[in-house]
């Protein structure tokens, strides 16, 4: 029968995005 | 489990090796959503909730009725950060 894959539940994250931008640039 | 979802036309979205980033520009927010969540995001195109559960449990080694708990769940968290909207009913 089709192998089912690994269950993981749900999840959203959220930040504001200029900690997202600070952790790209390194700072 | 009742209702149909819709993703919020507002926002910019991409998928990145499997999972979902969206970027919600009116509250400057970046939001990343998990491999199933991801799924759930790109069925969210005015597709029942009970057939997206019925996906889910087909696809993941979950039950249907877990699978109901944790999208209902996760669409309750999605619809109070305003990424998508839930209707009763679809109008064609």
């Amino acid at each position: 029968p089709k192998k089912k894959r690994a269950y993981v539940k749900p999840q959203c994250l959220s930040e504001p995005i200029y900690e997202t931008l600070a952790l790209a640039c390194g700072k | 489990m009742k209702g149909y979802i819709v993703r919020n036309p507002k926002l910019a979205w991409r998928e990145v090796d499997g999972e979902m980033v969206i970027i919600s520009p009116e509250d400057s927010q970046v939001h990343e959503l998990n491999e199933t969540a991801s799924l759930i995001w790109k069925h969210a195109d005015g597709r029942s909730l009970e057939e997206i559960a019925e996906r889910i449990s087909t696809e993941y080694e979950v039950s249907l009725e877990a699978a109901r708990a944790d999208i209902g769940e996760l669409v309750a968290a999605l619809e109070q950060k305003q990424l998508v909207f839930v209707a009763t009913e679809v109008k064609g």
